[in-house]
């Protein structure tokens, strides 16, 4: 490791993130399933596939424009289940909370976590709490891990040219609204704070659809951190394939693009944590999206196709094109 | 999305592109078309348009991002004052700029480097610190000026005496002026910025002999920039035309120049990669020499050298574009700048970066 402090973009979850886990983490921990780097990994139990996953989260504020730490820390690994295809089943969370929280705050965040573990299916069935001094958490902080069974038949066959690229809802809607949390950029404008809602929600709904299509579906990833270009560079290294979006395909709310163009920030890097990126065979995006949209995915589509090639490149609106790279972050930190 | 999605448009693009076709075969030769602007650098890159230009159509990037401008002396002179104990408030960008002997504002604590939104939290900062210097970096054209003119005038009127701003603003028409003489360059035209516009007005390039169309910032805006550059070499003409009238008046806006001019003078002033441009540079008047960093501290700058094997001089003057440099996308990255125009999110080698070029992984 070349640097000597550990550093704000190491937790971006882009490039740095991954060096910093490859170099450190993974020749130590050295474990086939680990070793992957998925969001969840894929164990054999007999003869049951089951998904184990965890993840820390660290949101600020704790209370953002359409959820909370509470709620985000049990759909965040309810989707790293799903995204591995799975069904998720159990949960468990740890909490460190700071002396002199409020305990109003801190009931708010636990009711919001259990009514979100129910509605998504998920048992949350055990847990932990450390109290540390004043400052040492930043208010709270949760890490919770799940578990889940594979949905039989996904992701049987690799990712080859002319598959497509679908996503299930409108883009970058808890990256944005994270942003406008801690700006205050669209505050006292007309359309305000009513629409400004993070997208954040457990993707159980998915399970239809997943089950339905499951000869179909190729690969599945939550465009969290990095939002949708990080995925689809990701895709493409990891498919040695090109993956090609086209902007006016790709769904996105007015109050989001607004906010996008007012502060420069590009919406294609902003976090969802209530959407999942599907990759299908070519010609059977049509089908998959009618299925998700009779499920309540409204602004599903189909947003892009794979191409022979490398890299992640955009059809721009305009009828340009243009690279999607890791030089375009858009760095808002502690988002989940 | 109302009034954006309709200048990106992709049949009005077309319909733009078409005629830019047209006019570019009839040329015949190479046109090289500057964009001064660093928004418009960015919003080329983002809309992908460069790859959609006829072959003999090149767009250059112009000194148009007031950070990329900004010579190495300035840096290396707030690195002193931040070693003295001054606290430094600045816009984002400079911050990642490394000086002449690689040192970053962005590598000292925040305690001692605050990056602002609006130049006016300086003077709250002032406020909370009474006992600590406030130097705010003023660094811009002609559009972030008369704020800071508003925020200095603010403190001169509280009496916040421990704030003061140190200017590195420039001005854009002798800038242009040192670009259409300069013989290398060979700018057959220039996309002038419209920020700028909207406070100077179409009347404040009135004198330059140069070929200019005022653009807004949207893929037809800036696409109809270029075609009335085209139109106006086809005709044989030189004229500065307004295409961003929604935004862009005759007269510009007076308010924001009197101000502007209450707090400021011309002056001299160095701009990397160009060196000293006379007239292009705002000093701070005498009646607020009090919050003129360069007073307050006595400090005199003398030019320092740009970093070893960098291009952005000449990529500013448009005599290169950033893949020629033999330092970008190597030992040159956003993540690693060793140049200015690698550094901003308006500079053109981060444009490059970000938009026209592949990444292997590394």
């Amino acid at each position: 490791m070349k640097n000597k402090y550990i550093k704000k973009e190491d937790g971006y979850g882009g490039q740095a993130t991954r060096r910093l886990i490859e170099e450190i983490i993974i020749p130590v921990v050295d474990n086939p399933a680990a070793d992957r780097m998925d969001d969840s990994a894929l164990l054999k139990v007999k003869t049951r596939n089951i998904l184990f996953s965890t993840d820390g989260y660290v949101v600020k504020p704790l209370f953002f424009p359409g959820g909370d730490i509470g709620q985000l820390a049990v759909s965040g690994t309810i989707n790293d289940i799903i995204a591995q295809g799975g069904e998720a089943k159990f949960i468990s969370a740890g909490v460190i909370v700071e002396e002199g929280f409020l305990i109003d705050n801190f009931k708010k965040i636990i009711e919001s976590a259990a009514a979100e573990a129910r509605s998504a299916g998920v048992e949350i069935v055990c847990g932990d709490i450390k109290v540390v001094e004043p400052g040492a958490a930043d208010g709270i902080f949760i890490t919770t891990a799940g578990i889940g069974e594979r949905i039989n038949g996904l992701f049987r066959d690799g990712i080859s040219p002319r598959d497509e690229v679908i996503v299930t809802g409108a883009v970058a809607e808890h990256g944005a609204a994270i942003f406008q949390a801690r700006n205050d950029i669209l505050e006292g404008t007309l359309e305000g704070t009513a629409v400004i809602k993070s997208d954040v929600a457990a993707l159980n709904g998915l399970y239809g659809t997943m089950e339905k299509y499951s000869a179909d579906i190729k690969f599945m990833r939550d465009p969290t951190r990095g939002g949708l270009a990080e995925v689809a560079m990701e895709l493409a290294e990891m498919a040695g394939m090109s993956v090609e979006l086209s902007q006016k395909a790709i769904p996105v709310k007015d109050w989001v693009k607004g906010l996008a163009y007012i502060t420069g920030i590009d919406y294609l890097y902003l976090a969802c944590e209530g959407r999942m990126v599907i990759i299908c065979g070519a010609g059977k995006a049509e089908g998959i999206v009618k299925s998700l949209k009779a499920d309540g995915f409204s602004d599903a589509a189909r947003i892009g196709e794979i191409k022979t090639g490398n890299g992640a490149s955009l059809k721009t609106a305009a009828g340009g094109a243009r690279y999607l790279t890791s030089g375009e972050i858009a760095q808002i930190p502690r988002i989940c | 999305m109302k009034y954006i999605d309709e200048y990106s448009d992709s049949k009005a693009v077309a319909f733009l592109l078409g005629k830019i076709s047209e006019l570019s075969l009839k040329i015949g030769r190479k046109v090289r078309i500057m964009e001064v602007c660093g928004t418009h650098t960015m919003n080329i890159g983002r809309s992908g348009l460069r790859k959609t230009l006829p072959e003999n159509l090149k767009l250059l990037s112009g000194p148009g991002c007031p950070v990329c401008v900004t010579p190495p002396e300035y840096l290396s002179a707030t690195m002193g004052l931040l070693e003295g104990g001054a606290i430094i408030t600045t816009f984002g960008d400079m911050t990642k700029i490394p000086d002449s002997r690689g040192r970053k504002l962005s590598e000292y604590p925040e305690t001692k480097v605050k990056f602002l939104y609006s130049p006016a939290d300086a003077l709250k900062i002032a406020k909370e610190n009474p006992a600590k210097e406030i130097v705010f970096l003023g660094v811009g054209f002609e559009t972030t000026a008369p704020l800071i003119a508003a925020v200095i005038e603010r403190a001169k009127k509280e009496k916040i005496n421990n704030f003061s701003c140190f200017s590195s603003h420039k001005v854009m028409p002798p800038a242009l002026k040192a670009l259409a003489d300069d013989r290398q360059s060979r700018v057959d035209g220039f996309l002038l910025p419209g920020h700028v516009s909207v406070v100077i007005g179409r009347k404040g390039y009135e004198g330059l002999d140069i070929r200019g169309a005022i653009a807004g910032f949207e893929p037809t805006d800036i696409l109809r920039g270029v075609k009335e550059l085209l139109e106006q070499i086809t005709g044989d003409e030189k004229k500065i035309v307004n295409c961003y009238k929604r935004a862009v008046r005759e007269k510009g806006n007076s308010a924001m120049r009197e101000i502007l001019y209450k707090v400021f003078k011309p002056a001299d002033a160095r701009w990397r990669g160009m060196g000293n441009i006379p007239g292009s540079g705002l000093a701070i008047k005498d009646e607020y020499a009090r919050w003129d960093t360069v007073e307050k501290f006595n400090l005199s700058l003398s030019a320092e050298p740009e970093p070893e094997g960098c291009r952005c001089g000449e990529v500013l003057k448009g005599r290169c574009i950033p893949p020629d440099c033999s330092l970008f996308q190597k030992s040159c990255t956003p993540q690693n700048p060793v140049g200015p125009c690698m550094v901003s999110s308006e500079g053109a080698c981060n444009a490059y970066f970000r938009y026209e070029v592949a990444h292997d992984e590394e």
